[in-house]
């Protein structure tokens, strides 16, 4: 099958995977961690990043309307993240949709003075998925809704961030003219107005509970300097 | 009820044979409205078997689109992924859903922008050469289409 082979090797792959089950067991020791203080709050679909893996690295990406879009810009606000690329006809679209439902569900419910919530599409396609194509995609679903791009040669910039996040991306095997796919994390980040990973979504997504839990995330979430 | 209004439902009757149990019956199909310039799109439906043989679905094509692929999206370990199968077997007395997340027809490179609320029609083609010609709905998102069933 000419979709079935991932160009980057299977060492590369299990590394990823070994990381990912390093990351969950540190998410699941952090929150028994958190229970033990006697201060945690109890969340239905997400799963709270530890504080020590809440850090994200520096990156610089494009947003849609060509603006630079740096970890600063992630500050002061609220923000879910999703990687997919606007050639995937089904997981991401379902996504997309996930994303309005949740806006629609927190409508009227947060508090006006609480920091806004930005919905966010990183590309894993940057080959693509150009400003310009991101905005024809996104105006489709939200015009609100932000989407980024890598516009540097090496993708450096979003390795940084899906590295930073625990988030894998690969691009299948394929011939020259053909349409190639990517595969890549399915759930969707949490990251608070300090600019840190707060929480992860994972699949199935149900927006409901997802909205559920952000009130609770938001309505319990005090700065610090930790 | 006239005869004038039972005549065609008699039509019916006759026309399907004895082995009308035998063939697909295809239910539940749309796909859903891409932004413009989108490359790719998904038909969903849900495919019936209610005869006694196994049946096997080794074609696809529109001649809205360049090619139509089977494609299965699977999340593993966290990671979204799809992989292209070459035959979509319908077993026996059995049921085969294509929905969102899941199974789907992959529909590649549109000839023209496909619309909500317009046509594609799709062929679907199996191993002993049976063909279904199916015209799937296009609608606006997976939103709208839980709206419709619950009015």
């Amino acid at each position: 099958m000419k979709h079935s082979g991932l160009s980057t090797p299977t060492l590369i792959l299990a590394t990823v995977i070994l990381g990912l089950a390093a990351l969950l067991a540190g998410l699941y020791v952090g929150t028994l961690s958190k229970g033990n203080q006697g201060d945690a709050i109890t969340l239905t679909a997400g799963t709270l990043f530890p504080a020590d893996f809440r850090a994200l690295a520096e990156f610089e990406l494009n947003d849609q309307t060509g603006q630079t879009f740096t970890r600063e810009r992630l500050a002061g606000s609220w923000n879910l993240i999703f990687f997919g690329y606007t050639y995937c006809p089904d997981v991401c679209p379902l996504t997309l949709t996930i994303f309005k439902q949740i806006k629609a569900a927190l409508a009227g419910e947060v508090r006006p003075q609480t920091s806004p919530l930005n919905f966010i599409l990183v590309s894993v396609d940057p080959e693509r998925d150009s400003p310009d194509r991101l905005k024809e995609y996104l105006d489709f679903f939200d015009p609100e809704f932000i989407g980024l791009t890598d516009t540097s040669t090496e993708q450096q910039q979003l390795n940084s961030l899906t590295r930073s996040l625990g988030a894998y991306y690969g691009k299948h095997e394929h011939e020259a003219n053909e349409a190639y796919l990517v595969d890549h994390s399915a759930g969707i980040y949490l990251i608070d107005p300090q600019a840190r990973a707060h929480a992860l979504f994972s699949t199935p997504h149900r927006p409901d509970e997802i909205a559920r839990d952000l009130l609770t995330i938001i309505e319990n979430y005090k700065a610090d300097d930790s | 009820m006239t005869l004038k209004r039972i005549f065609p439902l008699l039509l019916l009757v006759f026309i399907n044979p004895s082995h009308a149990g035998e063939m697909l019956a295809f239910q539940n199909t749309y796909i859903i409205a891409a932004p413009p310039g989108v490359e790719t799109m998904a038909a969903y439906l849900t495919v019936i078997n209610s005869g006694k043989r196994d049946k096997k679905i080794v074609r696809i094509d529109s001649h809205q689109f360049e090619s139509a692929e089977i494609h299965r999206s699977t999340v593993e370990a966290g990671v979204a992924k799809m992989e292209k199968l070459d035959i979509l077997q319908v077993p026996a007395n059995s049921m085969v859903e294509l929905s969102p997340g899941g199974l789907h027809i992959m529909l590649i490179g549109p000839k023209q922008p496909v619309l909500p609320g317009e046509f594609v029609i799709l062929r679907l083609e199996e191993a002993d050469g049976t063909e279904h010609n199916l015209a799937v709905k296009v609608i606006f998102t997976a939103m709208d289409r839980k709206e419709h069933e619950h009015h």
